[in-house]
Parts: C-alpha cells; sequence; structure tokens
C-alpha cells in the first residue's frame, strides 16, 4: 500500500438518491480498515440518502443537484483541503465492490500510476453492461487511444483511484459533463500516468442509470469532441 | 453595384426606430439592468442602421471594395456580426457564472461539514475558477 502509514485514503462516494444502497456501500468502505475515510457526497438528493449517510461518516451535502462531476469535484476539493495524497472514487449505487481498492492500490505502487481504474473488460467477469454500451466505451476507448497512444479498456469506469499530483490536476478542473472519459483526457495531457486493473462490477443495487436513450448518441457526440479538445488545448 | 439613395421618409424611419430603441437601452441602464458596455454593443443595432441612411456613401464604397453587389447585405452582415458578438459573451458569461455557482455550492457543502462535524476545511482558502 503506497505510504500505508502515513496517508490515509479518502474513498469519494458520489450520491444522489441512493438510499437503498449508500448504507451498505459506507460500510463496505469502513470495513476495509481506518487507512480508508470514506466521504458521501449527496448531490441533492430527495431522498433519504443524506441522513442514512451522515450518520456513518462525513457527509458533504450540496443544496441543488451538480451531477456527478460536480459531486466529485466537491470531493477532491475535500481531498486536497485536508490533505490526502490518495483518493478513491466508487459509485454509491453499489455497483464497485470497494475490498477490490487494495488492487488498484498494489497496482499504483507496482506501476507509479497516477490514476488506476478498475476495469470490468480486461478479464471480463462479472457485470458486463449491455452491448450497446460496451460498444460506446469502446468507441470512447479507442479514440482516446488514437489521441494519446495509450490503451485503455474501461474509459467510464467510475471506480478509480488517484494520486495526489492527479487530485491536484483535476480538483479545480474535473469535468461536469461525462467526466469519466473526459478527465482520463486531461491526465493524459498533462503526461500523467494512467493504468487499469480487472475488477468485478455488480449490477446496481437500485435507482437507473442517467444515460439511455437518445441522451446515449447526445453523451458520445459530446465525449469524443471534449477528447478531442482536451488533446488541443494547451498544458 | 446597386446605387441606393435613401429618402427623408426612410431617414426618419430608421431615425425613430433608433431613438426609441435607445431610449429603451437607456430606461434599462438606469434601473442597472445592463451594463454600460452591453448597452455600447447593443446601441450598435440601431447606430449602424442610421449611418447607413444617414451617410451612405462610405457604405457603398465598402460594399464595392468587398465585392457585395447590394449595400443592404453589408449592413445584414454588420449587424449580425454584433448579434453573434453579444451571444458568444452571453455564453462565456453564463459559463463563467455556472462555474462559480457549482464552486459555492461545493464551498457551502464544506462548510455545513465543518460546522455539523468540526472536520477541518481551512477557510482561508479560495476558490479559483479557471477561465
Amino acid at each position: 500500500m503506497p505510504e500505508q502509514t502515513t496517508s490515509p485514503i479518502l474513498v469519494i462516494i458520489p450520491c444522489f438518491n441512493e438510499s437503498g444502497s449508500i448504507a451498505a456501500v459506507v460500510n463496505s468502505v469502513l470495513a476495509l480498515g481506518s487507512w480508508f475515510h470514506p466521504l458521501v457526497v449527496d448531490d441533492g438528493s430527495t431522498d433519504n440518502s443524506y441522513n442514512i449517510a451522515s450518520t456513518l461518516c462525513p457527509t458533504l451535502r450540496l443544496c441543488c443537484n451538480l451531477g456527478i462531476g460536480g459531486a466529485v469535484q466537491a470531493g477532491l476539493r475535500y481531498a486536497l483541503r485536508n490533505g490526502y495524497r490518495y483518493a478513491a472514487q466508487i459509485d454509491g449505487d453499489g455497483q464497485h465492490s470497494a475490498t477490490e481498492l487494495s488492487r488498484l492500490l498494489q497496482e499504483m505502487r507496482d506501476n507509479g500510476a497516477d490514476l488506476v481504474v478498475g476495469s470490468r473488460y480486461v478479464q471480463r467477469s462479472g457485470f458486463q453492461s449491455t452491448a450497446l454500451r460496451r460498444m460506446g466505451g469502446q468507441i470512447i476507448a479507442k479514440t482516446i487511444g488514437l489521441a494519446f497512444g495509450v490503451k485503455v479498456t474501461d474509459p467510464t469506469s467510475g471506480f478509480r483511484l488517484m494520486n495526489h499530483a492527479a487530485i491536484e490536476l483535476l480538483a479545480p478542473q474535473y469535468p461536469y459533463d461525462f467526466p469519466e472519459p473526459v478527465s482520463l483526457a486531461i491526465l493524459l495531457r498533462y503526461n500523467l500516468k494512467i493504468t487499469e486493473v480487472a475488477v468485478e462490477m455488480l449490477e446496481r443495487r437500485h435507482g437507473r442509470s442517467s444515460i439511455h436513450g437518445l441522451k446515449s448518441l447526445a453523451y458520445m457526440v459530446r465525449v469524443l469532441s471534449f477528447i478531442v479538445i482536451a488533446r488541443l488545448r494547451r498544458q | 453595384m446597386i446605387e441606393q439613395d435613401y429618402s427623408l421618409h426612410i431617414l426618419i424611419a430608421v431615425g425613430s426606430f433608433a431613438i426609441i430603441y435607445l431610449w429603451f437601452l437607456c430606461y434599462q441602464i438606469m434601473r442597472e439592468r445592463i451594463e454600460l458596455y452591453d448597452f455600447i454593443v447593443l446601441s450598435a443595432v440601431a447606430a449602424l442602421p442610421v449611418s447607413f441612411v444617414a451617410v451612405p456613401e462610405p457604405f457603398q464604397k465598402l460594399s464595392l471594395a468587398l465585392g457585395i453587389g447590394i449595400p443592404f447585405i453589408l449592413l445584414y452582415g454588420m449587424l449580425f456580426a454584433v448579434a453573434y458578438y453579444f451571444l458568444i459573451r452571453l455564453a462565456m458569461l453564463v459559463h463563467q457564472q455556472r462555474k462559480m455557482m457549482r464552486a459555492v455550492i461545493q464551498e457551502v457543502s464544506m462548510i455545513g461539514l465543518s460546522v455539523n462535524s468540526g472536520v477541518c476545511v481551512k477557510s482561508s482558502d479560495t476558490v479559483k475558477i479557471d477561465n
């Protein structure tokens, strides 16, 4: 574990109306040990999510819904303010298994990566999403590969671990729209190292993905545009 | 090249529009609903047609130089340029305001957490908004 004795890891859990799963997610992080500090960012939930989460761990309550990007950025700002050297992100819907954070940490230690992505497509086990989503993910991955010359398999994964360099870079400019693939492009533009490690993802226990129907097409167009812009912009 | 002479009739019509439009803008600026810079940009919408009708020769010469057969096209082009400049400026302002609003919401949430649970948040830090 990197600098385990001196650097606790902030586990950012963005959450929007996840009252059915948030307690289990927080408890799974707490069960990892005292070096893992869960931080729930309640993104303007209208259900009981905040009340449940705030009894278990520190919880930021955003007064209105900023989207996943705004919620994660709040967590990154919190990490920066409070001197965390490492920050992980896992979804509040229970899709990610917190116990697999140790694999991300191991990968960061072994390969000196600035950001490690938990990928469901390295080994293709566990929940694999729909064929259309996988195809979309592959198009985004290929675009990132063409733009930056790196291989990623799961650019839309919200299960990731970042070090201080990545936190410092992303906290002030974390993308609001479709943040996972776009943030990868930003990090690569600044020559930070990204690696992936195989993880299993579960089907979401509650709620529904916000990207469906025609939104998926708009999502693709915007993400690909953002990646190209990130490649072209000055450092 | 189509030579265009404008009658007094047209000058009065365009001038009347300009006066009413500028009066409306002045009214808005007096009520602090728009900024002085916006007033200057928006007043071009009145100033351009008035100039075009009052002193047509320079515009006709400019049309000729640019290879535009009908001087009115030049006027519309100028008006569109003003409108799009204003729209782009508005889009930039909206984007900036959204970023600031999000940063404020995030800061408020951190202050709220520190108040509720005593978790330390450095209040002296300032939020940097990238342009």
